[in-house]
């Protein structure tokens, strides 16, 4: 499913689900959702309504369906009525003003009439009517709803909600806003509704300035929503996921994942109530959330930095084994990223990097102890050569002239079975291991992959992890070491900054 | 229902059932000493299978239990939220020579109900009231304490549940604890009968839960005729 922007240039992804318990109690979902594409203005109009569960309210799908489908209509023609006022240069009170003063009495005027030709032309039963009676209920009563709305245009943000449900404003750093006021009637057990005399007046508005204060996205969802969230202040979390998950995802993602979230908050895992989220992201959303990742990066530097540098002599095997012991971590992280430092998703999966590191220490360990196995050998040939030598050379024996030439032969051979493959493969790996970390470099936000996944630090594919240990062997100590480290550190360091 | 979608990512700590709180007020007073406590211990161990049961069938609450013994002074016999899934309970011992003070026990019930102290997305909590005898309160003691209760919201949206046992520990005192007239006082004729009101009682939190469920009906079918709307935990979802 592709996500394709509305006039304004926002993406409107939408999920929705029918709560456990409704479907327990053969209820249908309550809850209503809708966006205004079609029309002329560049404006983003979307609303979602929760119809109320309780038996007095038999109508209430009904009644959400009218709410969101009169709010895109009134925010048509709000957005026009914006445009006019700002055309003006007003201040940003005078902008709420007209906020407070148009959208509700339109919704409810408009939504009170539609209710009322819905009842012309399915009257109640007698039943119902016998309910209503018993209750005292005005005849839209059954009709009752919430509405959650949100028009963007001319820069502006104008939201309106009566009842329970959530919305919830993003910043690009992630930061959390909400930009309606609570209400503290909502109190889980009941909730202010469009079918209340008095529905104007429990509005809430709010008009924000997208100009002075841009958003990365907006987050409308009926309360089935909030009610799964375990967390009790969620909105900060869920804000700053979003903002992760919109520098690493695109609109495809999103368009898929949504829907799934719906349904596992109206799951008996989670609400059990309906559950309807209408996401809204912004048109530039990824180069924003992308830029705020990078900038939180910058101003996170000493972690990276931290990270990297005791790994510049991981030529040498000590370094190596913190790292392979840490890489079963790398890749969970790198395919998902809420998992990594607490909700912070700084960093791009880098699967494929991170992989090889586990194999470059597993190799370290083993080429380490084969190089000192091979020095050890060395020496002691050498040692034995030299006895040889020096007991032909004290045997004035001419007749056996190449018996020092055949001992010296030897031991080069069998150093040559250790050593000699370890330029070769060192060969290799200078070959193959630029080639990924460039390829690594060239990705979008490469300083910022650091704070997160320690896997840049290894720019190895995995199938290249074996040759690892070939730079490890050939770099045994001191200023051959360093030179060796030199390469790797230098192309760890380029990643990292 | 339609299963979610496997190795979905969503953003935000995780989710889980809502809450749902229920507070036992048990009768501790010198009165209850021998045979009444032993069986109302006994009554309170079996009730929790039940409600465990309960929990596993409805789609909506997690059930937490903590429980307070009441006498002259209340004490908290369960102060942390217990998941009522393997919650074993720990015997009630009388106080000896206690009174049956109520009120300190209603404001002891209202600090853990009150606003930062519950989850906001909690449901209605039950409050259940077990009594051997008529309230000892000084004068306007229950009523401060049953005051303080319900000047708490979740208080005083709470689904209150009585037990009497005895006939003679039947009361108005009850009755205005609970606060509504269509719910009725649960009378235990007999320590047999305590495990059998609880029992009902436990019926009456479950089957009054029900979204969607005509309460009036369901309390004439638990306990015989009755008006209007109980209130019910899950009946959130109407107008202020």
């Amino acid at each position: 499913m592709r996500s394709e922007p509305d006039a304004a240039g926002w993406h409107f992804i939408p999920g929705t689900a029918r709560g456990a318990t409704h479907f327990l109690r053969d209820m249908p979902n309550q809850d209503s959702i809708a966006h205004e594409a079609a029309i002329d203005l560049p404006a983003t109009i979307v609303a979602v309504a929760d119809g109320h569960g309780h038996f007095r309210h038999a109508r209430s799908a009904t009644g959400s369906a009218l709410a969101v489908e009169v709010a895109c209509r009134v925010g048509a023609q709000f957005a026009a009525t914006l445009a006019a006022t700002l055309a003006g240069d007003p201040a940003a009170t005078e902008v709420a003003a007209t906020v407070r003063d148009s959208l509700p009495p339109a919704i409810v005027g408009e939504w009170r009439t539609e209710v009322a030709k819905h009842l012309a032309a399915h009257p109640y039963t007698a039943q119902e009517q016998s309910a209503l009676a018993d209750a005292g209920d005005e005849p839209e009563v059954p009709y009752g709803s919430t509405l959650l709305f949100a028009v963007i245009a001319g820069g502006w943000l104008a939201c309106a909600q009566i009842g329970d449900g959530d919305l919830l404003a993003v910043r690009p750093d992630g930061t959390a806003l909400s930009p309606v006021p609570g209400d503290s009637r909502l109190d889980g057990q009941h909730t202010t509704s469009l079918c209340q005399p008095d529905a104007e007046d429990d509005f809430r508005t709010c008009a924000l300035d997208l100009r002075a204060d841009p958003l990365l996205a907006l987050l409308l969802a009926t309360d089935g929503y909030g009610n799964a969230q375990t967390a009790e202040n969620w909105q900060p979390e869920v804000a700053g996921d979003l903002a992760a998950l919109a520098a690493t995802h695109d609109l495809d993602w999103f368009a898929a994942q949504v829907p799934s979230w719906a349904e596992r908050c109206a799951s008996a895992d989670g609400s059990g109530d309906d559950v309807t989220i209408a996401l809204l992201l912004s048109p530039d959303y990824a180069e924003l959330a992308t830029l705020a990742r990078r900038e939180r990066a910058r101003l996170a530097t000493a972690p990276p930095t931290a990270r990297r540098v005791p790994t510049v002599p991981s030529t040498t095997p000590v370094p190596t084994v913190p790292s392979a012991a840490s890489a079963p971590t790398v890749p969970s992280a790198a395919a998902d990223p809420i998992a990594q430092s607490g909700g912070q998703l700084s960093g791009g999966p880098a699967p494929a990097r991170s992989r090889p590191r586990s194999g470059a220490g597993h190799a370290g360990r083993g080429s380490a102890r084969r190089r000192w196995i091979g020095v050890l050998v060395a020496v002691v040939v050498c040692g034995a050569l030299a006895a040889v030598v020096t007991v032909l050379m004290t045997r004035p024996s001419p007749g056996h002239p190449a018996a020092p030439p055949a001992g010296r032969t030897q031991a080069p051979a069998r150093k040559a079975a250790s050593s000699p493959a370890s330029p070769s493969q060192r060969g290799r790996q200078t070959k193959t291991t630029p080639a990924p970390s460039h390829g690594a470099a060239s990705s979008p936000a490469p300083a910022t992959d650091g704070p997160s996944s320690p896997a840049p630090a290894s720019p190895v594919p995995t199938t290249a992890a074996p040759t690892t240990a070939a730079p490890a062997t050939a770099a045994p100590t001191g200023p051959v070491s360093a030179g060796g480290a030199a390469d790797g550190g230098q192309q760890q360091n380029q990643e990292g900054d | 229902m339609t299963p979610a979608t496997p190795f979905s990512r969503m953003p935000g700590g995780g989710i889980s059932r809502r809450p749902l709180h229920v507070i036992i007020l048990a009768d501790c007073s010198g009165g209850m000493k021998g045979e009444k406590i032993q069986a109302l211990n006994f009554a309170i161990a079996d009730m929790m299978p039940h409600l465990e049961a309960w929990e596993r069938d409805q789609e909506q609450a997690q059930v937490f239990i903590r429980a307070i013994a009441f006498a002259t002074e209340p004490r908290w016999h369960i102060r942390e939220p217990v998941p009522v899934a393997g919650i074993r309970w720990k015997p009630l011992t009388p106080v000896s020579k206690g009174l049956t003070n109520m009120g300190p026990a209603f404001a002891l019930a209202a600090e853990a109900l009150a606003p930062g102290q519950i989850e906001r997305r909690a449901l209605r909590p039950a409050i259940l009231l077990i009594t051997d005898g008529l309230a000892t309160d000084p004068p306007g003691g229950f009523e401060a304490g049953l005051a303080t209760l319900l000047a708490q919201p979740a208080g005083k949206a709470a689904l209150r549940l009585s037990i009497a046992i005895g006939r003679d520990a039947q009361s108005d005192a009850l009755t205005r604890f609970i606060g509504d007239p269509s719910v009725p006082v649960l009378v235990a004729d007999s320590t047999e009968d305590i495990a059998d009101r609880l029992v009902a009682a436990s019926l009456a939190l479950s089957r009054m839960s029900e979204t969607g469920a005509d309460r009036g009906a369901v309390m004439r079918r638990l306990f015989g005729p009755a008006e209007g709307f109980p209130p019910g935990v899950f009946d959130q979802d109407t107008i202020v």
